[in-house]
């Protein structure tokens, strides 16, 4: 291990890998910050320009975006009650509370510091175990790797925040998107209907792109308006002793509960924060305190969601198998760099899984300045309209598709799947399972064939092995699990809590929420400055849409 | 559900726009039920095409199997999935068709109209366009903020990606002459 960390520092101070994980985390940040463009978004819209990054740097700067995006995305949480990005929507529970209590400062101070510590345990995992674990998945034959996706799939069908048969849906139509053009083996054109740009397929970073990018600005369009003007100067970011005493046991159990939460399929950033706050709020002597700016709300969940983004890395990078929809993007952009996630990619190139560990250690680092001391500036961000903001967004897409492959086609594909997208959207389908099935289709298409073929036609092939046969036990108890506790009890309650939180883009929610209750945000926004929050400019409802 | 509404408004954290959604009955039955009922019209033309198609690829058998196989098993499953959200799936989830929907198609039919004219003119002209549009109408920005914010915003992207990352751009009616004069 010690090798792999020299190896893996030799990469991830190179100039040009230090500046890239500055950008990832600085943009990752930015979008944390500003409501409507999340990391699945950003991360699909940046793919092209990987295209011309070593694999290493590339995923180097595309992680950096996706933990700096659970950092900046609690800037928001805290100060306007309106999440960043889903991850954070835990935090606006309590760290708004806590900065109408005029403790907006230790509320950013302490999830930076905990989401720090939260990032640097799961690194230290990913570091012991992930090779440990590859070296185990190296034996792992096409049945198991079947069994392995079948339950990753199922997992992220069911561990959405949506219905889980519309997530099935989109997981189906993934696979079947996966198969359009040739068949690996026989090389007949499937779905192809004469055309012979499909020949070789849909290409990922279009569906990404559209799906992700085109579909959300759309979206976003439609709800209209943008940001109210703030100018909030936080000051007395330090943490007081007490904070730091009431925060310190919650940062320990976040950051484990986040690492193992993590690990899970669909386990990374919204279900770790959940749990950690449901965790936080049970174990705690006062729980009557939760909701109304408890510290420990903001710490554990906060902490958790960190370690969870890091530790997601691990199934990805030992099995090649993607937990959520952003490591799809990342799988997707290692496949685009002709390399394939799974078990042989520490062996292979210990340069990019060593090289990702190592940057995630500095990338963390750069997190907890700009996070502590910067604060105020990226609060500033907010100030950019949300005009501004899609424009410029749509105008990455359009040139970013062009160069995928130098080819105007493209634009007409991405264009196609936006408007999927924005229809996706509208109807309450999520394209997360739709993103990670096509990634993993192909795969899955090759091992369940394999299998037969070994099997010489035995469809009993898929439940001969014991890793197999373990995973499938698994998912079966858990699916009666899960059945009886819903006819008996209903949803559990974290589920049906998360059900209600808006979604990821923010934004939405607030703009509606500002034309319904116009006066009394502006009211309330008043009542809200408080000693340490300088309210310098005030918050005025003139950026209300105009419709 | 409204378990959790009451524990989230003692807390004080429920946003307005829950608020609003759960306490009034939902706006729209008709437009969401029609927004449903052709989703999965879609969907099942989709599956049930898929599976005809894959038949028609070859299953092929067990031991040695077609290139339809896989595809016929993941649209029937899709096809299967699909049936239960016809049956079970409730009209919180599907936005109504409204007003705000006129500018989003505004926004497509300038998507297009940029899809053309990129193959024609280049990235910038096109971009320039599109983007002042766009800062017109979802920035409300005034005309000479939104031209010089366009134009800026075109030229540089197209630096970035031409100059910067190499990428062998279309001939452009704009940057074409004035990078090979410089």
């Amino acid at each position: 291990m010690l090798d792999g960390l020299i190896t893996g520092f030799g990469v991830a101070l190179d100039p040009i890998n230090l500046l890239y994980v500055f950008v990832g985390v600085v943009i990752g940040t930015v979008i944390g910050v500003l409501p409507g463009l999340g990391p699945t978004a950003t991360i699909a819209l940046l793919l092209p320009l990987t295209y011309v990054l070593d694999p290493a740097t590339a995923i180097i700067m595309l992680a950096g975006i996706y933990y700096g995006s659970m950092y900046g995305g609690t800037i928001t949480s805290v100060l306007l009650r309106m999440p960043g990005e889903a991850a954070s929507v835990v935090t606006t529970f309590d760290g708004y509370q806590m900065a109408k209590q005029g403790r907006a400062g230790p509320a950013l101070g302490i999830a930076a510091i905990g989401s720090f510590i939260g990032g640097i345990v799961s690194v230290i995992g990913l570091a012991i175990f992930a090779p440990m674990l590859a070296d185990a998945a190296l034996a792992f034959g096409p049945v198991a790797m079947v069994a392995l996706m079948v339950l990753g799939l199922l997992l992220v069908t069911s561990l959405g925040m949506g219905s889980t048969w519309k997530a099935l849906v989109m997981a189906t139509v993934g696979l079947l998107l996966a198969t359009v053009g040739q068949d690996q083996i026989s090389g007949m054109p499937r779905f192809t209907f004469g055309s012979a740009s499909l020949l070789d397929g849909f290409d990922f970073v279009a569906i990404a792109m559209g799906l992700f990018g085109v579909g959300e600005i759309l979206h976003n369009l439609e709800q209209g308006g943008h940001l109210n003007k703030i100018a909030k100067k936080v000051t007395k970011i330090m943490p007081t002793r007490d904070d730091a005493r009431q925060s310190a046991m919650p940062i320990v159990r976040g950051s484990l509960l986040g690492f193992f939460i993590g690990i899970l399929p669909g386990g990374g950033g919204v279900l770790s924060s959940l749990a950690s706050y449901a965790l936080e709020k049970r174990v705690a002597k006062h729980p009557e305190r939760f909701g109304k700016g408890a510290i420990e709300g903001v710490a554990g969940p906060e902490t958790a969601n960190n370690a969870s983004s890091t530790s997601a890395f691990v199934p990805l990078l030992v099995l090649g198998i993607p937990s959520n929809v952003v490591l799809a993007l990342i799988f997707g952009a290692l496949l685009i760099q002709g390399i394939t996630p799974g078990p042989s990619l520490i062996p292979d190139h210990p340069e990019i899984f060593w090289g990702v560990v190592a940057s995630m250690v500095i990338g963390n680092t750069m997190l907890l300045i700009l996070n502590m001391p910067m604060v105020g500036f990226f609060v500033q961000l907010l100030r950019v309209p949300m005009g501004i903001l899609v424009t410029f967004a749509m105008a990455i897409v359009l040139i970013g598709t062009f160069s995928i492959a130098n080819d105007p086609f493209d634009i007409w594909l991405v264009l196609g799947f936006g408007i999927l997208g924005w229809i996706m959207k509208r109807t309450g389908f999520d394209p997360g399972p739709l993103v990670l099935a096509f990634v993993l289709g192909p795969i899955l298409e090759a091992s369940v064939r394999q299998s037969l073929l070994i099997s010489g036609g035995e469809f009993t092939v898929f439940v001969s092995d014991p890793i197999a046969i373990t995973i499938y036990s698994l998912l079966a108890v858990g699916i009666a699990f899960a059945t009886i506790r819903r006819l008996t009890k209903g949803r559990p309650s974290v589920i049906e809590q998360a059900r209600n939180i808006p979604p990821a883009t923010g934004l939405i929610a607030v703009v509606r929420g500002r034309r319904d209750a116009k006066t009394r945000t502006t009211t309330d926004a008043s009542a809200d400055a408080v000693a340490d929050t300088e309210v310098g400019e005030e918050e005025r409802a003139e950026g209300a849409p105009k419709r | 559900m409204t378990d959790v509404v009451r524990t989230e408004r003692n807390s004080g954290t429920v946003t307005e726009h829950s608020a609003s959604d759960l306490v009034h009955p939902l706006e729209g039955i008709r437009g969401r039920g029609i927004a449903r009922w052709g989703a999965v019209a879609v969907l099942a033309a989709v599956g049930v095409g898929a599976i005809i198609l894959s038949i028609g690829f070859g299953l092929g058998t067990g031991a040695r199997p077609g290139p339809g196989l896989w595809p016929f098993l993941a649209a029937v499953l899709m096809l299967g999935a699909t049936v239960v959200v016809a049956i079970t799936d409730t009209l919180e989830e599907y936005e109504p068709w409204g007003n705000e929907s006129v500018r989003t198609l505004i926004a497509l039919a300038s998507l297009v109209v940029f899809a053309v004219l990129f193959t024609l003119l280049g990235f910038t002209v096109p971009a320039i366009l599109l983007m002042v549009l766009w800062l017109r109408m979802f920035g409300q920005m005034r005309w000479l903020h939104a031209g010089l914010l366009a134009v800026g915003g075109a030229i540089a992207l197209f630096m970035l990606f031409d100059v910067v990352l190499g990428v062998p751009m279309p001939r452009d009616l704009l940057m074409t002459p004035l990078t090979s004069w410089m």
